[in-house]
């Protein structure tokens, strides 16, 4: 049994608010949602299945189908952080395969920007005494640009990881915001202004971390017997992995991460290779998240990740690998701290020739949206969906 | 001052662990049936699931596995984990050390400082360097 072809994308929809002033919460879930019923060309009372994260508030089932005044028989509140909302994807695939629902929708919004809230405010729930690992962290308060710089420690310290190569990552990622007018940071930028921007916590500079932004997206998944009867082009549902991965008893190993498992399960599911992907969505908290993720989903091999990423391979027209077209985390934006719905609607773009013209990458019939929630610094939820054009 | 009796981080589970701390001595669990070492301690092994565990008050040595300076703060803090000559690699910090000394590799000891969890954390030393006044 198989997700493959059990499902299609047919509806996808990013907010380009950066600072959603004057708005609720509610409201931005209802704007998205919107985006992405009028971007599928399909009824609202068709959808019969919602899927959410944390953001989605009264614990997402009790309050939002309600709000958006939707008739649901099936829902799944997963919450495993940025990497949410990928994982969304493949759970909706199974459930529509299993008959389930028909037509499910996916709604991902923030604004802590708008409501001053600072990422250590928005991650207090997890310092709950009753998380078992609570008591032996909390002291530290390692926070995600401190683990994420302890994992860009060791990769240097092991493969001979350098800063400059780091910020190739950065430099690709601007080249390409360069040409979305909704993107935070437009600016090209060049390798050395990423290392010279200011230390934040070595090795990480300011210029390799993200964006922090409001805003969210949406994403209807629905039965291929309704997607073959829109008028959008086919976006199919080819394979998916989530895993996590933490700090395992104390046989810690910070040069890996979940996606290893979770690359694997969705290319044997999909058949296809990393050879294959025509265009990759990374998740890009900072420049060692995506190379460290390149590394694990199997683009390169585990320490040739610098290399990998040097000279402009990740930048459109230019390199092997496309990635992040739309500037990603790292310039775009990263809405309530949550990047995973935006690498869904960029790789959907890319697949139905609707991203940039500047960026689109030619023939674009393979994409790979990758995520990762939580740290690699500490313990996350890794999540890899592959997408195919039809 | 609270004490680890009071905490609200301290739960029957974790309170041998929590009090050790404020007689300075790090515990971590060991298991009697796989023979391995765990941290943050667990009332069995997370290895092989057995409940034969005891109480093992670590060596207190240990060398950095990796380890970051968190330049956002008024105070550089230096986060780190370690790994114990008694087998688990945890997270911890460096304390007193200067950052541009601090490397990867490096021998480090056991200390504590206070922490507003109400009993100490333990935290590392280097081992043979001395900081420059």
């Amino acid at each position: 049994m198989s997700i493959k072809n059990a499902a299609y994308i047919v509806g996808a929809y990013e907010h380009p608010t950066r600072k959603a002033d004057g708005i609720s919460l509610a409201q931005l879930h209802a704007d998205v949602a919107r985006g992405a019923i009028e971007d599928a060309g399909i009824p609202r009372d068709m959808i019969d299945g919602y899927f959410f994260g944390g953001d989605a508030p009264g614990f997402g089932a009790f309050s939002m189908p309600e709000y958006l005044g939707l008739d649901i028989r099936h829902f799944d509140g997963t919450d495993v952080g940025g990497s949410s909302y990928i994982a969304h994807v493949s759970h909706a695939a199974q459930a529509i395969a299993m008959g389930k629902c028909k037509v499910a929708l996916i709604t991902m919004a923030g604004r802590p920007r708008a409501a001053r809230i600072p990422i250590e405010v928005d991650l207090a729930f997890l310092n709950n005494p009753n998380i078992p690992e609570v008591a032996s962290e909390f002291a530290y308060d390692v926070l995600p640009f401190t683990g994420y710089a302890m994992v860009a420690k060791r990769h240097m310290y092991e493969f001979g990881t350098t800063s400059e190569q780091l910020a190739w990552i950065k430099v690709a990622a601007s080249h390409h915001a360069q040409h979305n007018p909704h993107a935070m940071l437009r600016k090209v930028v060049t390798v050395e202004e990423v290392v010279n921007s200011p230390m934040i916590s070595d090795p990480l500079h300011r210029l390799d971390c993200c964006v922090m932004s409001d805003g969210g997206g949406a994403i209807i998944v629905a039965a291929p017997e309704i997607a073959k009867s829109l008028s959008r082009p086919l976006v199919a549902v080819q394979g998916a992995g989530e895993a996590v991965k933490g700090l395992r008893g104390g046989d810690v190993d910070l040069t890996w991460s979940a996606g290893v498992a979770t690359g694997r399960s969705a290319f044997a599911e999909a058949g296809v290779t990393p050879q294959d992907i025509k265009y990759a969505s990374i998740y890009d908290s900072f420049t060692i998240t995506v190379l460290m993720q390149l590394e694990d989903l199997g683009f390169c091999a585990k320490g040739e990740g610098g290399r990998f990423v040097a000279d402009g391979n990740l930048i459109s027209g230019v390199g092997k690998l496309p990635f992040n077209t739309d500037g990603g985390g790292l310039c775009s934006n990263h809405p309530a701290n949550r990047g995973g719905i935006t690498k869904i609607i960029e790789a959907v773009r890319q697949l139905r020739g609707e991203a940039h013209p500047a960026v689109q990458v030619a023939n674009c019939d393979l994409a790979l949206a990758h995520g990762t929630g939580g740290s690699l610094g500490v313990r996350h939820a890794s999540a890899t969906l592959i997408l195919e054009r039809q | 001052m609270m004490s680890a009796a009071e905490s609200p981080f301290v739960s029957p589970e974790n309170r041998a662990w929590a009090e050790a701390a404020e007689r300075g001595v790090l515990l971590l669990k060991h298991c009697r049936v796989c023979g391995r070492n765990h941290y943050y301690p667990r009332p069995f092994c997370p290895f092989c699931f057995s409940e034969d565990v005891e109480d093992l008050a670590a060596t207190g040595e240990g060398r950095i596995y990796t380890f970051t300076v968190n330049r956002t703060q008024p105070e550089l803090r230096i986060n780190a984990y370690v790994t114990l000559a008694d087998g688990p690699t945890i997270m911890t910090e460096i304390v007193g050390a200067d950052p541009d000394a601090v490397k990867i590799g490096n021998e480090v000891t056991l200390a504590f400082r206070s922490s507003a969890m109400g009993f100490p954390a333990p935290v590392f030393q280097l081992k043979r360097s001395v900081v420059e006044p």
